[in-house]
Order: structure tokens, then sequence, then C-alpha cells
């Protein structure tokens, strides 16, 4: 069997790179798209070639950020514009392959095997691709290539984005050659904890990991030390599935909060607003999930808190009256009473509706007709036209998050 | 294997809930585009199509005519009662009180129909 050809395609400063497409007097000028500073979203999420020339760099605090360069212009986010881009470039790359695979909004990885005879040779889809991409939507694409989608993703983010023809290829045999020199940090999968980890161990670059038995690996980080000692290899089992691309494993919310709660009532109430937000999404998708996961982090930057902890709900549903119970009972099990900055909850093992439940003469059932009820009316006639009284007390954030995409103006 | 070594990029995914959707309605509507696209029909075959027409027209004998266009398909049964090449219409009785009109540019398929009692 041939070898197979895969692309990363990544956009360059993908939101500020949008900014600027939608308003080119903007071009040349150093751009940084961020949140709101009151909202304690304020925040660099994306800073443009001109404004990273001045030292800007993506989450940075917006404050920093004016004082290396005043001039910097800061633009709001508009996530669903963002949105409306990616497809559009998902659009493009549908000309070449069927097999596309978006990885996040700015990223997509592209399966081109055994179109060279249709389209000519790797290099020159890559320069076609970086071509139409530049002239429909103004974007910089910068394509790493490999054999799977591992090797794409390294030749991208360690070599594409810092070489000028926005394009590198790995290999299974070159890719021992250019990435063992690499610090350990640049390897896919290795976060800053991890990174702390290994070095303990000795390890500081790509090398020394992939030099490491892989049994070790194992018997220290299990599956993710297996899938770290795979990635020093360049061994990646992944495929470019379409089918999986529109997949949801779960439904999830996370948000920062406006300031640090230390009420444990006021964090509550957004823990249940967030619950039925999380299962109007799920009942969206006409699923039901089995497991709940509440995520809390502390407010101090210095001593970091927090929990992440699930529990498997004693019957599948996306009723918030059923899952809120487990949610406060995770939260009043793990919290230590310290301020909190962020929360999260997530809905997991999801299952199609219609499959799996059966509630014999529960009481929920009426909780459910009345869910089903709000979402349609809310449907209609917007999301904040019926909300729960409590969402209007001091601390809710419901008003404030509704038709915010990401946590962002939509 | 474990999920994770199998696929480890799904795992990692961070794709917002608005994205997933909007690339569910891309997908539907691709999906839509690609059952509606319209077949193409050569000489050979729209002369068939002709043939069959004329000789129903003439003999009073029931048709099955599917149409194709931007609502989709549409299935017609009935016998035709004229064609206006001036308006490209096609003129069915179907056995209701106003005979049907048809657009002949969205005609895709004529079949006679026969009856078996």
């Amino acid at each position: 069997m041939g070898k197979k050809v895969i692309f990363l395609a990544d956009m360059e400063s993908f939101y500020a790179s949008v900014e600027t497409a939608r308003n080119p007097s903007l071009r040349g000028k150093p751009v940084a798209v961020c949140g709101d500073p009151a909202l304690r979203h304020g925040i660099i999420l994306a800073a443009s070639r001109e404004a990273k020339a001045y030292g800007i760099k993506t989450g940075q605090p917006a404050w920093e950020a004016k004082r290396m360069c005043p001039w910097v212009v800061f633009i709001h986010p508009s996530m669903q514009t963002y949105i409306d881009y990616s497809i559009r470039i998902t659009r493009i790359f549908e000309q070449f392959s069927d097999r596309i695979l978006p990885y996040s909004i700015d990223e997509q990885f592209l399966d081109l095997t055994g179109l060279e005879n249709i389209f000519g040779s790797p290099h020159k889809i890559a320069a076609a691709l970086i071509e139409l991409v530049w002239e429909e939507t103004g974007i910089r694409c910068r394509i790493g290539m490999g054999e799977n989608p591992l090797q794409a993703k390294m030749a991208c983010d360690c070599f594409a984005k810092k070489t000028s023809g926005a394009f590198f290829e790995l290999s299974s045999n070159n890719y021992a050659f250019y990435t063992r020199p690499l610090p350990i940090k640049s390897l896919f999968g290795v976060g800053h904890r991890m990174e702390r980890n290994l070095n303990r161990i000795g390890v500081r670059t790509i090398g020394h990991l992939a030099a490491l038995p892989r049994k070790m690996l194992q018997r220290r980080w299990g599956v993710n030390g297996e899938v770290l000692w795979l990635n020093a290899h360049g061994i990646d089992y992944s495929t470019v599935d379409p089918d999986t691309a529109h997949e949801q494993k779960g439904v999830g919310h996370t948000a920062t909060l406006p300031r640090d709660y230390r009420r444990q009532q006021e964090i509550e109430l957004v823990l249940l607003e967030m619950t039925e937000e999380v299962c109007a999404r799920t009942r969206r998708l006409g699923k039901i999930g089995a497991t709940v996961h509440l995520y809390c982090k502390g407010a101090d930057f210095n001593n970091p808190t927090g929990f992440s902890r699930q529990k498997k709900l004693p019957e599948s549903t996306a009723t918030a009256a059923e899952v809120f119970p487990t949610v406060r009972t995770l939260f009043r099990q793990h919290w230590n009473r310290m301020p909190v900055r962020a929360v999260g909850i997530s809905l997991t093992g999801l299952t199609v509706y219609s499959q799996l439940k059966f509630s014999f003469g529960s009481c929920y059932r009426q909780e459910e007709i009345l869910a089903k009820t709000v979402d349609m009316v809310r449907e209609r006639f917007g999301k904040t036209c019926l909300f729960r009284a409590s969402s209007l007390k001091p601390g809710a954030q419901f008003l404030q998050r509704a038709g915010k995409i990401g946590g962002h103006d939509s | 294997m474990s999920k994770k070594i199998n696929q480890q990029f799904l795992c990692s995914k961070m794709m917002l809930p608005e994205h997933y959707s909007d690339l569910r309605k891309h997908a539907a509507g691709k999906q839509w585009t690609e059952n509606h696209r319209r077949p193409h029909l050569d000489e050979q075959f729209q002369e068939e199509l002709q043939q069959i027409l004329e000789e129903a027209l003439s003999e009073q004998k029931l048709l099955k005519i599917i149409t194709l266009n931007s609502k989709g398909y549409r299935v017609y049964s009935g016998i035709p009662l004229h064609s206006d090449p001036s308006t490209g219409l096609i003129w069915l009785g179907s056995g209701k009180c106003r005979p049907q009109s048809i657009r002949a540019c969205e005609v895709i398929s004529i079949e006679p129909v026969r009856l078996s009692f």
C-alpha cells in the first residue's frame, strides 16, 4: 500500500486575519483580537503578524499588549464570523478532497492520498491550497504534510509556521532527524504539567523521550505515556474520517466568572444555569447523557486550587432537574470553600434519546415536558424571553451569556 | 486498543458547539445538493421521453412523470391532456377537478403506467 498524504492546514492568526480581511484599512497595522477586560476576558485571543513583531502574544493580558505597542488596534471577537470563515475554508478544501476533518476553528486535516494523478504532487496541491485560501478569504494558510495526522501536525506546528514557504513535509524517514533535537514541549500532547514531569526524569528533548522504553512510560503514565512514546517516534493510528467530523462526544460549557465567587449560593446558581444550558443543547441534538462532569478553578493564581470530577447519573437524561442534583452533590463534596474563578459542566456518554429512555412513572416526566416546552418557546422568541427568576439574582450569568459564542460576542 | 491511541486527534479536538452545528448544516446541505443533482439527459434519452409522451397523448395512456426542481423530487400520475411548446408546459389530468401543469424543463423521467387487475 502506498504512503498516505495527510495535510494539516493552519490559518495564521485566524481571528486577527479575519478582522483584517473584513476591514482592509487594518492591513499593515498591529491588530489584536481580545475580549472584554471588564468581564475578565481581556486577554489576547489572536494577534496579527504586525502585532507579533512588537512581542504581543496570544494569551497575554490586553493592558500588557498596550504597553508593548501603544498603537495596537484592539477588536472585540465576532465568533459567528470566524465560524463562517472557517466553513468557507472547508468549502475550498472540499474542491480537492472529501476527506476533511476540522480539528479546531483554524486547523483542518485533509487526506489527499491517491489524488496525485488528478491534482499533481502534494507540493503543488499545497501551493494551490495556500493560494486559493489567500485569494478567496485574504487569510494566510500554513500546511504541514505527513504520512499520518501526527506527522502533519508536527510538520505544521514546528516547521511550516516558521518557514517562508508556509509548507513543510515530514515522513517516517525524516521524522527522527527533524524532531529529535526539538525541546520536549514541542511534541504534540506535551503540556506544561507533562513537560515538568518529563524534565524531572531528565527528558528535555523529543530524542530523549524516544530513547526511553515504551513499557516504562506506559507504567508511569498509562495510555498517555504510551501515546507520548508513539508520538516521539512519529507513529499515529488516527485517520481523517469525515464521518467523525460532526460527531459530538459530549456537550459542555465552561465560563470564566466576571469576578471571584465566594458564596456557595452564588456558585450553585451559576452551576444551575450552566446545567440548564448544557441540557438544552443536549436535547437539541436529540440525545441524553449518562455522565456529568464538573470543573471548578480556584481564583488564586499563586496557589492553584480547584477540582475536576465526574459522576454517572442514576439514569441517562438531558433534563436539568435530573442532572443538577448530581452537579450540586459533586460541588458540595469537592469544593474547598476557596473563591472560584471559572466553572465548567459537561454531559458525556451521549446516546440517542429515543433508544434509551425508560423512565417508568418517573416524577421527572413533567420536568421533561416543561424543559421541551421552554426549548420551543426560546427557539421561537429568543433565549432571553423565558428564564428562571433566580437568574435575576446577583451573580447570575444567564443574561450576560445569552447570545454569546464561546463566551465572546457572536 | 485504547481510543486515545487509535484516534488521538478526535480526543483532543477543540471545537465550539456552534461550529459543530454549522458543519452539520453544511454537510446536510451538501448531501441535499448531491441527492438532488439533476441527471444529465442525453439527446437519445430526451427523444425517448418525447416519444413516450406523444404516444400517451394520442392514445390517452396513463403516465408517471418525475420532476426535479429546487424544492426536490415530485411524482405525478395521470393522463397527458396536451403539451404546449410555447409555454413549455405539459398538462396532466389526474382525476382532480383541475389539470396539473408540469414544467417540461424539470422533467427527469416519464414512464407509462401499466395497470394490472
